[in-house]
């Protein structure tokens, strides 16, 4: 099951087909160009695209974007659809973080309305949002019915506590809301989750200040109000505490569901159950009452930082503050798509992939219905981010989903040495970005250096037509956690 | 007893070797330890107990660092060392019991990490090879 070569073909420049052998029961299908191809030398993810295609009930083949890097068990970077009569459900396809995703909202400040605000704007986001390692809010504390409320509804159990507007759920991937079911949940994770909600997370997790530097389809940025000089904020966040517990939780009765219906697997991390057993509708519960928890974690962020606009500029800058898109990009849902010309309903996996739906897709609402659903692909801290959206090459080659990020290049330990003798805030605010970081290790693991340069990850989703660009984003502050 | 880390993109690797499984499993208190506040000095005035068994060797190595990070989690404890009792063997696999000694986390004198995830199953194994038990295990960042 470990192969010590894997054959890869170039079918064209931006797709590479890595052929049916051994216990696979389909192809690997990567989406990169030579240079990325290349920086996979020597990263296991390949193997791990290979592994996941062993699993029982795959349909089409096991896809991997151009920002694949090495994972557990899955790569991150990584889709695939299960059916939902013969395929299986593995917590390992979803993530620890299950719902970890990005927010984007837009305000009607430009570039040279933040400058001369910029750096108060930065202290009061790094005071207003709690970051680092088990970062808690003290005025955020969930009774337990009031947290199983939110892993029941999600995002619009935040808009209900004023953490929002209802306007904020016609722009979240699904409503903020899936079908979430508290009693699969074990007290442990809510007990980790209680009083989390609201907080940013350590690691790549971020709160970003930026502005629109370039508009690469005008009449799609225009409607989503990127405008050249538009001021945003991007959060990147998921469920913090609370799923990685449930994954955990899962982990451990799916590798006992796996031996129980005899399925080999090639890692102990791809353990998965039939999507009809009771262990993957339990897993399923738990898993969309942590996206939801997700959901409502980056609702109540949105909410701080519009009270961090209205606390430096003014209550209007605050309210006319609107959300351009909430997106997941850790989740396994049921989506009806077309396979061979019969329409099926899948589970599809995406483990640091991002839903890219096409215009006229029944799921979008009207808003985003003929202009395809807004994609966010986040870059590192010290060059850019993109919007995209969703394409109908896409939802034809890739059951609807596209790239999440600019995927490591780098080892934390490797950064971490590249950073020591440095002062990286101090160079980042030379630039014109202030860093407010909880600690020092994770600003320095962060380093640009250490990221791909995600303009050639979404060149290649561009090019291949899985995503279309529409704006360029750059950053202006940023709070690590 | 000694650990290092190894090569990965995006987690972190570690491949601990001892004389003795029992050394492997002490291992993870000074490996946790760096984990969560890097070389930050870290008190024993705090100890407490420790009981886990697993299904084999790699699952109980795993439940050792899992029961680590819960009491990070729960209890804010951050350890210095980690002293067990050989396994014993039974019916459902090995299991060890022994103390965890350490103090809660300061932020004053301790230089906090970004967050582990998890301990993950990926690529985790404990071998005996040539009278040396070698362990490697992934964590989540």
């Amino acid at each position: 099951m470990q192969p010590t070569t894997i054959r890869v073909e170039q079918i064209d420049p931006f797709r590479w087909r890595v052929p049916r052998t051994g216990g696979m029961r389909t192809d690997g299908l990567i989406f990169a160009d030579a240079e990325l191809m290349h920086d996979l030398e020597g990263d296991q993810c390949i193997q791990q695209v290979v592994n996941v295609a062993h699993l029982p009930g795959i349909v089409g083949p096991s896809i991997a974007m151009p920002d694949i890097h090495w994972g557990y068990g899955f790569p991150i970077g990584g889709v695939a659809a299960f059916d939902e009569h013969d395929g299986v459900v593995s917590p390992g396809g979803v993530g620890y973080d299950i719902n970890c995703g990005v927010r984007l909202l837009r305000t009607p400040l430009q570039l040279d309305d933040v400058r001369p605000r910029l750096k108060r704007l930065a202290d009061t986001l790094f005071a207003q949002i709690p970051s680092g390692v088990g970062a808690s809010r003290s005025d955020v504390r969930l009774s337990p019915a009031e947290l199983d409320r939110v892993l029941r509804t999600g995002a619009e159990w935040a808009v209900k506590e004023g953490y929002g507007t209802p306007r904020d759920l016609e722009c979240i991937e699904a409503g903020g809301h899936l079908d979430g079911d508290p009693e699969r949940v074990s007290n442990r994770a809510k007990q980790r989750g209680r009083d989390q909600l609201g907080t940013v997370g350590s690691g790549n997790h971020f709160v970003e200040v930026g502005h629109v530097a370039a508009v690469f389809d005008q009449p799609v940025a225009t409607r989503l109000g990127l405008t050249v000089g538009t001021v945003t904020v991007f959060i990147h966040s998921g469920s913090r505490g609370l799923g990685y517990q449930v994954c955990d939780d899962y982990l451990d009765t799916m590798v006992r569901a796996a031996a129980k219906y005899g399925i080999d697997l090639p890692d102990k991390q791809l353990c998965c159950a039939p999507l009809a057993s009771a262990e993957a509708r339990a897993y399923l519960g738990a898993m969309n009452g942590a996206a939801n928890y997700a959901f409502a974690n980056r609702q109540l962020m949105g909410h701080y930082v519009r009270r961090s606009l209205a606390a430096v500029f003014s209550e209007p800058v605050a309210s006319e503050t609107d959300l351009v898109y909430d997106v997941a990009h850790n989740i396994a849902k049921f989506e009806t798509h077309d396979v061979s010309g019969r329409a099926r309903r899948l589970c599809v996996h995406r483990k640091g992939a991002t839903r890219a739906f096409p215009p006229g897709h029944p799921e979008l609402g009207d808003r985003f219905r003929d202009i395809g659903q807004p994609v966010l692909i986040p870059g590192d801290m010290g060059r850019y981010s993109f919007v995209l959206v969703g394409t109908a090459g896409a939802y034809a080659e890739t059951f609807g989903s596209t790239c999440h990020g600019a995927g490591r290049r780098m080892s934390r330990h490797q950064a971490k040495k590249l950073a020591r003798q440095r002062n990286v805030p101090k160079e980042l605010e030379e630039r014109g970005i202030y860093v407010r970081g909880a600690t020092r290790a994770t600003v320095d693991e962060e380093i640009p250096e250490a990221y791909k340069d995600v303009a050639k990850v979404v060149d290649v989703v561009h090019a291949a037509g899985i995503g279309r660009k529409v704006a360029r984003l750059e950053p202006l502050a940023v709070v690590k956690g | 007893m000694a650990y290092r880390w190894l090569p990965h993109t995006a987690d972190l690797k570690v491949e601990i070797t001892s004389d003795s499984l029992r050394g492997v499993l002490e291992e993870t208190g000074t490996i946790v330890r760096e984990l969560l506040v890097g070389s930050s000095e870290v008190g024993t005035r705090v100890s407490t107990a420790l009981t886990v068994s697993g299904v084999d060797a790699p699952e109980l190595l795993l439940a050792v660092l899992r029961a680590l990070f819960d009491l990070y989690h729960r209890d804010r404890l951050v350890p210095s060392h980690v002293e067990l009792s050989d396994p014993t063997q039974g019916p459902e696999g090995p299991s060890v019991a022994g103390r965890v000694r350490g103090e809660p986390f300061d932020p004053r004198r301790h230089d906090a990490q970004p967050e582990i995830k998890a301990v993950t199953r990926h690529a985790l194994s404990v071998r005996q090879t040539g009278g040396q038990w070698i362990a490697t295990v992934v964590f989540d960042v």
